[in-house]
């Protein structure tokens, strides 16, 4: 091999490890950006999931409520 | 029943073609002649924007059909697509400035494209952050659909932009011109199989963030009506 291509190859394989850093930062920055919509996906439904157990809380208290006027109301009925 | 295998069939395609997108973008296509294996950064920089695109016009339709119909669901629908192709522009503002230092010598340069492309995000950032200022609910989707579309318009401009102006940023490489494309055939597939990757990532958040929205949107009423219902109790 010609001594010139022998330094231009090896020029060319430095230059090349050199802008790999580059490609795995890019990469990377891929995957953080889809994994952080992600979570907020995943933020938002644990949000539901909350919002539903406060809500059936509320029921439960209501149903509560409403079995104690109805035997309330049956009571009064009997007398 | 019928839902969850379509969830099971979305999810196991969209793994397998993006492991398959990663694996012929890294290691099967070939290194590019001139700027050696850096160039791999394109398949997901192009891959990734074509369906933030397609997000931005599916923003168009949703706030057409919400000037036209004042249905909520569109709102939310669009709000969602809003969203993933902001996240899929900042994945092409952010690897492009990477891909541009090795390659140009430079983080980034206001061409017509890198600047128009700001200028895109920023409309759908502010599409998506204005409706938290908005506290009257009626004019908040009317306002968000308006920028919606403005935002959808500025696409093609986007596009064009390499066309219309002398740039830095290389002309397109989908409906370009003849020796824009590349040629070499595992190139070719990388970024086809990138590109459909991020399609079906695309429909996958589409879906499931959509679901999120119209589950909030029926419990939002459900706690209104047992606010009522605790009233008379």
């Amino acid at each position: 091999m010609n001594p010139e291509n022998m330094v231009a190859t090896a020029e060319t394989a430095r230059e090349a490890s050199d802008r790999l850093p580059y490609l795995v930062a890019a990469y990377t920055a891929v995957w953080i950006i889809l994994a952080i919509y992600l979570l907020v996906l995943w933020l938002r439904n644990r949000k539901l999931r909350e919002t539903i157990a406060q809500l059936e809380t509320r029921v439960g208290k209501l149903d509560g409520q409403k079995s104690i006027h109805e035997e309330r109301f049956e009571a009064g009925n009997n007398q | 029943m019928f839902r969850s295998l379509i969830n099971a069939v979305h999810w196991v395609l969209l793994t397998v073609v993006m492991l398959l997108a990663i694996y012929w973008a890294l290691w099967v296509a070939p290194p590019d002649r001139l700027q050696g294996d850096v160039q791999r950064i394109f398949y997901f920089h192009l891959g990734s924007i074509w369906p933030g695109f397609l997000a931005f016009f599916y923003v168009l339709y949703t706030s057409v059909r919400y000037l036209i119909s004042r249905n909520e669901k569109w709102d939310r629908r669009g709000l969602i697509s809003g969203e993933v192709g902001l996240a899929f522009s900042t994945i092409v503002l952010v690897t492009g400035p990477i891909w541009a230092k090795p390659t140009w010598g430079v983080w980034w340069s206001w061409d017509a494209r890198l600047t128009s492309m700001v200028v895109l995000w920023l409309i759908f950032l502010g599409f998506i952050k204005l409706r938290d200022y908005i506290d009257n609910p009626s004019i908040r989707p009317r306002i968000s659909a308006v920028l919606g579309i403005l935002g959808a318009l500025m696409v093609p401009f986007v596009y064009m932009s390499t066309r219309i102006f002398e740039t830095q940023h290389p002309k397109p490489v989908i409906m370009g011109e003849e020796d824009s494309g590349i040629m070499d055939p595992n190139m070719r597939i990388a970024l086809m199989l990138a590109l459909a990757a991020f399609t079906l990532l695309y429909l996958y958040f589409q879906r499931r963030g959509t679901e999120i929205l119209d589950a909030k949107n029926r419990l939002d009423s459900l706690k209104a009506r047992i606010d009522l219902l605790e009233e008379d109790a």
